[in-house]
């Protein structure tokens, strides 16, 4: 591929050229990279936008001198990894990958992140939304739908991931435009709901066109997108059947809003550089999706209009709550129960102090626990999605059961009471331990996982009464060296490295 | 049978070191990706998935598939060793394997799990290439009515893990149920019990818990109760089973490989529902049921068999569906994409198809697998001798990096020490744990598929599916048998309790 290698040399020539921008520019700033940059993921290494982020550090390495490090922050649906990267500094060290999902999230919790304390610097695959159908069945064609939506008055089954989600936003959009009604199926993942399917559940699956491949029982109805796509030249858009719906997931980078424009340029040329990269288009297209790059101009402009839709079509679930009805205020917070249970202990152990066992105990603090949980689940929102079967009804459902057991546990000790014989515990060896591992996970923040480590297991050791200490130094230096090849080295999981280091 | 010819086809791939090499290397890298606490089998995949990149395509996938296949067997090492399960299924290892260490016989169960897990894995390996069809076919007439009857039957077991006082049991399952429920509701997007805390809002992550519960929990316990006898508790053998020890089980083994590679064909049920429902059997055939929970070789093979058997049947949707049957082969898709490969039956069109050299890598996985256990087990023995109050330091740091490396998240960290106080508060009262990992792991598939089968029809559904129906029998006659026949043989009982005292 003599093609290739010019292109290569001719990103090397750019590359020079931008270095040489940056250090006669911007004294201040130093070359920037200087030191690793870290790509944060909001999903579990193996997700798809994982392995994507992992073979960008991997080609990444043509384009430029400094590593590319992918870290998995998970939770929240992405607000634990928007959170890490607002947290840290604005030096474009640090880029969140970004997926249109992060818009739901960012409208449905309430962590007061926008899209505003980004800067949505590239947008590097773009992939149609899709009506995906079983083809051993009669529904085949978008008609096929219509018809039988119609003829189902509101039942038909429309299986998908999980309730305010792109896919089902899409859904209620596509309802919206046809004027049709159908029933969403939520599932756990993408795959559930193609098994189920695969297994003739459901009459429609919203996804993209990969869900289909190497699946020869299904195929695409409909797909979102303004053209037909190359790899699909018979399946129609919405466009050609007069419905003007057009839907993509993309998935991109951002940064910390404030970040240098030097910095901020280099990141996007840099990223510009790999969404042309062969192997980048390669793995692209492979995955059925299409390889675009959008600079931060138009991808902030995607950003801010796709807002808009989502907020749109959110409240039109039911699911964005309008403020009047969000307020949470006048809820008995989690102490006050805590406190009831302290009381009536201390008051049991003076006036019965035989009845202040341990296991009693348990049984009494579950059956203010289930009370508590029940009294919680009064004020849950049933919402326009339920069915017959809300939010509240299996946690009040194991609130209930757990009362019941935790009563007639305390009903059967207080009857005929067990003798119990004294145990000998020793339990101040247990307590101070538990005290040193708070000191232990409270320090990591600030010294990093060895030192931490390097004090800690001397200092449990010592703790429990062991004081051979050669045993002791051998332990402790062998576990961190041991933690350190194993864990950061060959398996390359990051562990804390402390805020006061760097 | 053509099925041969291509076989020996797959077995030619591999002539030749370099892949004997990447299976051997994929091999002790999954061991060690199970022994460690946090990671799991998906996680070992997952961090592997880029180094397999340099790869051509079959070594890859023989990499990883390799991976996977001795991780679930790595994570029982740990479980027996040290109360720890280093994967989630292997927390069934631990009702057995840690008593029978306590008693001084790691060995026994150690070596017991090395060759359960291999038979189980062997095994599921032969279901996958022969019934791989019509298993996945079966899978799919999975309905939201029929796991909801599996979890059902699957939170019965409870009544069997009860030592004694089965009120105690239960309610440690609701504990785990309430738990549960914590985090988002998928069908409404309300946020359940999350008191505005962002990283509740996917709930409690599985592994901390885990973590949390057993190894913290015992090493809290056994420091409170142990301390004064210094340093070695009993004198250790590393004896390994005898070969009349493993005859005698040899039913309960061939039976858990058996539901663990049918309950591993279902996605979304997975290998830690194989390893509970396999144990749950193998207590319910034995002669000795009362040896459960403190010490049955027969506990310990069931757990080992039924989780490794689980690998081949996940792997059967993935090969003939396309379909993720477990969270490690959901990894493995992306790493099919990532190599140009389209997963599904495509892998077995072509001239030399791939799918028979990762058939034939299992094979020869698996008995790397046996080895490199019975080798290894010597070396786990030496790490149990060694003196509690060093040993017990070392897995709280050891539970730090597991619970941490699940999401980089101190908030994982924190919710594993939570875990490790309510796990030590309730056995020092004597409620026993494993039910509260039980509610936690199928409170989810119970409420959700519940909760679909409503959406999608009315509730007679749950009794006019014939699987289901089946399932939902079989959850009562198992809920009350434990405790009819307690009630029944009352006599038998208390002398039972006073043996214990």
């Amino acid at each position: 591929m003599p093609g290739f290698f010019r292109y290569r040399y001719l990103a090397k020539l750019k590359l020079q050229l931008v270095f040489l921008l940056l250090f006669t520019a911007s004294a201040a700033y130093g070359g920037f990279p200087e030191k690793p940059i870290t790509i944060v993921v909001h999903s579990k290494p193996g997700s798809g936008i994982d392995i994507a982020s992992r073979l960008i550090s991997h080609i990444a390495k043509k384009y430029t001198d400094e590593i590319i490090l992918v870290e998995n922050k998970t939770g929240g649906s992405g607000t634990v990894a928007m959170k890490t990267v607002l947290g840290k500094r604005a030096d474009g060290y640090t880029i969140l990958a970004v997926t249109k999902s992060f818009i739901s999230t960012m409208l449905l919790s309430n962590t007061g992140i926008t899209i505003g304390n980004f800067d949505w610097i590239a947008m590097m695959v773009s992939d149609p939304e899709a009506l995906i159908i079983n083809n051993t069945t009669k529904i085949k064609t978008l008609e096929d739908i219509i018809k039988d939506a119609k003829a189902k008055k509101g039942e038909q089954k429309w299986l998908g991931p999980l309730v305010g989600g792109l896919d089902h936003l899409f859904a209620i959009q596509v309802w919206d435009k046809i004027g049709i009604k159908a029933r969403w199926i939520p599932y756990e993942g993408g795959s559930d709901a193609i098994a189920a399917l695969m297994g003739k559940q459901g009459a429609v699956y919203v996804g993209n066109p990969a869900d289909i491949s190497g699946r020869s029982t299904l195929s695409l109805a409909v797909v979102a997108s303004a053209e037909r796509l190359k790899n699909f030249p018979n399946v129609p858009t919405f466009k050609e059947k007069g419905y003007p719906i057009e839907e993509v997931l993309w998935r991109g980078f951002a940064i910390k809003k404030g970040t240098p424009p030097k910095i901020k340029n280099y990141l996007e040329n840099l990223f510009k550089k790999i969404a042309s990269d062969p192997d980048w288009i390669n793995f692209v297209n492979n995955s059925s999706a299409l390889p675009v790059f959008y600079g931060e101009k138009r991808f902030t402009e995607t950003v801010i209009r796709d807002q808009k839709k989502a907020r749109y079509y959110l409240k039109k679930a039911g699911i964005l709550k309008t403020k009047a009805n969000s307020g949470k205020s006048g809820q008995i917070p989690p102490y006050v129960p805590v406190i009831l249970f302290l009381i009536v202990y201390a008051a049991t152990k003076k006036i019965k102090p035989q009845l202040a066992d341990g296991e009693n105990s348990i049984a009494f603090a579950m059956i203010i626990l289930s009370v508590y949980v029940y009294y919680l689940t009064l004020g849950f929102e049933v919402g326009k999605l339920s069915g017959s079967v809300g939010p509240a009804t299996v946690p009040r459902l194991w609130a209930i059961l757990l009362f019941l057991f935790s009563a007639a546990l305390l009903y059967k000790k207080i009857k005929s009471p067990e003798k119990h014989e004294k145990r000998n515990r020793n339990s101040i060896k247990t307590f101070g331990l538990i005290l040193l591992m708070t000191f232990y996970f409270l320090g990591m923040d600030y010294i990093g996982f060895y030192i931490a480590t390097g004090i800690f297991l001397p200092a449990g050791i010592l703790w429990m009464n062991y004081r051979n200490y050669i045993v002791i130094t051998l332990t402790t230096a062998g576990f961190l060296l041991l933690s350190y090849y194993v864990i950061q080295i060959i398996l390359q999981v990051p562990l804390p490295s402390g805020s006061l280091f760097y | 049978m053509d099925i041969f010819g291509q076989l020996l086809d797959g077995i030619k791939m591999l002539v030749g070191w370099e892949p004997i090499l990447i299976i051997l290397a994929g091999v002790v890298m999954g061991i060690l990706v199970g022994v460690l606490p946090g990671l799991s089998p998906a996680m070992g995949v997952a961090l592997l998935v880029p180094f397999s990149y340099g790869l051509e395509p079959l070594y890859a996938l023989i990499l990883l598939v390799s991976v996977y296949s001795a991780a679930n067997y790595g994570g029982t090492i740990t479980a027996i060793a040290i109360n720890t399960p280093g994967t989630p299924s292997a927390i069934v290892s631990t009702f057995d394997g840690y008593p029978l260490t306590q008693k001084g016989e790691p060995g026994k169960a150690l070596g017991a799990s090395v060759i359960a897990s291999t038979v189980g894995g062997l095994f599921g390996t032969i279901v996958l290439i022969f019934f791989s069809v019509p298993l996945a076919k079966a899978a799919l007439s999975f309905g939201p009515a029929e796991y909801f009857a599996l979890a059902i039957f699957g939170l019965t077991i409870t009544s069997s893990l009860s030592t004694g006082n089965w009120l105690k049991a239960f309610i440690a399952t609701l504990i785990g149920l309430l738990l549960n429920t914590v985090g988002m509701d998928p069908f409404t997007g309300y946020f359940r019990f999350t008191f505005d805390i962002p990283e509740l809002a996917d709930g409690f992550s599985f592994i901390p818990a885990l973590i949390g519960l057993f190894a913290l929990g015992e090493i809290f316990l056994q420091i409170e109760n142990n301390l004064e006898i210094k340093g070695h508790l009993k004198k250790i053998s590393g004896k390994m089973p005898k070969f009349k020890e493993i005859w005698n089980i040899k039913r309960t083994i061939a039976q858990s490989s058996v539901l663990g590679t049918l309950i591993g064909v279902v996605p979304g049920a997975g290998a830690t529902i194989a390893a509970f429902i396999a144990y749950n059997e193998a207590k319910r055939i034995s002669k000795h049921p009362e040896q459960f929970g403190k010490g049955a070789l027969d506990g310990v093979a069931a757990s080992g068999a039924a989780t490794s058997g689980s690998v081949g049947g996940a792997l059967v949707p993935l090969l003939t569906l396309g379909i993720p049957g477990s969270a490690a082969t959901a990894v493995l898709i992306g790493a099919l994409v990532l190599h140009g490969l389209t997963p599904g039956p495509e892998l077995f069109k072509g001239d030399s198809p791939i799918v028979y050299g990762i058939f034939a890598s299992m094979f020869i996985a698996y008995t790397a697998m046996f080895f490199f256990g019975f080798l290894g087990n010597q070396l786990w023995i030496k790490i149990i001798k060694a003196p509690k109050s060093v040993l017990y330091p070392a897995i709280i740091s050891i539970a730090f990096i597991g619970s941490y490396s699940v999401g980089n998240s101190m908030f994982d960290v924190w919710s594993c020490f939570g875990f490790g106080l309510l796990g030590w508060i309730l056995r020092r009262n004597d409620f026993p744990t494993p039910p509260v990992i039980l509610g936690l792991i199928l409170g989810f598939l119970a409420e959700t598929n519940f909760r679909r089968a409503l959406l999608m029809d009315n509730a007679s559904i749950f009794f006019t599916r014939p699987i289901s129906l089946i399932l939902l029998i079989l959850a009562a006659l198992s809920l009350f048998y434990p405790i009819l026949k307690l009630k029944f043989s009352k006599k038998g009982t208390n002398k039972y309790n006073k043996e214990e005292k």
